[in-house]
């Protein structure tokens, strides 16, 4: 009985690192030929990553397009052209915000490869565009806010001054300091004496 | 009774040792990172041998690119497998 359970233990021992890996992993395929350029352009993507970060591009959007790779919701290829485009907008002062999830979604539509990388540059161009106007839009009205409000100024100190000029007329007269001045009548005309 | 429970008890760690030794190594653990910079740096200059690493490894397709992509996401780790790889291949091409 011993020997049984002392079996028993060495080979329960024995068998479950191998039922252990074997759980976990699912069937994948090993590397072949076929599979390099695949590889080729995974092993881009940190550094792509890298560059782009060096740029200053946004990092919440370089984390989305990998996880989107992850998921297989974009190809290597995909991603790594992603993160390049980005990489070159920020460069050039665009923001990338919200791209990643544009970029799904276009994917998701049956865009891909050259197509999908000329949409993500044509939309970022295009928010870009409408950000400027916006921004430019905005500091017009400023402007003319600000404009409006001096003219309200102007005005109003204008009548300010003529209430007070009017009010120390009206103090001046009371003490009989004079008359105020005022516009004189035109002397008659004298008629000419040879006639 | 004490037996048994003595028993179940060691079947019990055995196959809890079992397990935590299917775990695997970390993707971004240094060891790893070199690992895959190696592949990384061959497939620029011999993809036979890189194709080679990978088999010798035990690293399939789907495993190389769970590495690098969780590489990717840490900026720390990026930086070693970039720096690590370019010296690679740098040996490599002399």
């Amino acid at each position: 009985m011993k020997r049984v359970i002392l079996l028993a233990i060495i080979g329960l021992f024995a068998a479950s690192p191998v039922v252990a890996q074997t759980a976990d992993r699912t069937p994948e395929r090993t590397a072949d030929v076929s599979d390099v350029e695949e590889l080729k352009n995974v092993s881009r993507l940190p550094e792509a990553a890298r560059d782009a970060r060096s740029t200053g591009t946004e990092e919440e959007e370089i984390q989305n397009v990998v996880k989107s790779v992850q998921e297989e919701k974009l190809t290597p290829q995909e991603g790594a052209n992603t993160i390049k485009i980005m990489k070159e907008n920020t460069a050039d002062g665009v923001s990338n915000k919200g791209i990643s999830g544009y970029v799904v979604e276009q994917k998701a539509k049956g865009v891909h490869g050259e197509e999908l990388g000329q949409a993500v540059k044509t939309e970022l161009q295009a928010r870009h565009r409408i950000r400027v106007e916006e921004q430019e839009g905005k500091a017009e009205r400023k402007e003319e806010h600000t404009g409006k409000e001096a003219d309200v100024q102007k005005e109003s100190g204008q009548k300010a001054k003529s209430e007070a000029k009017a009010a120390d007329g009206g103090d001046k007269r009371e003490k009989g300091e004079g008359e105020q001045p005022h516009e004189e009548e035109p002397a008659p005309k004298k008629k000419g004496k040879g006639r | 009774m004490n037996k048994r429970v003595f028993l179940i008890a060691i079947i019990f760690a055995m196959v809890a040792i079992g397990c935590s030794n299917g775990k695997e190594v970390k993707a971004t653990d240094q060891k790893m990172i070199e690992k895959v910079a190696h592949i990384a740096a061959l497939l620029e200059v011999n993809e036979a041998k890189a194709l080679d690493m990978l088999t010798n490894e035990k690293m399939s397709v789907e495993k190389y690119k769970e590495i690098i992509t969780a590489i990717t996401l840490d900026p720390t780790a990026t930086e070693k497998f970039v720096q690590l790889k370019r010296t690679y291949v740098d040996q490599y091409k002399k």
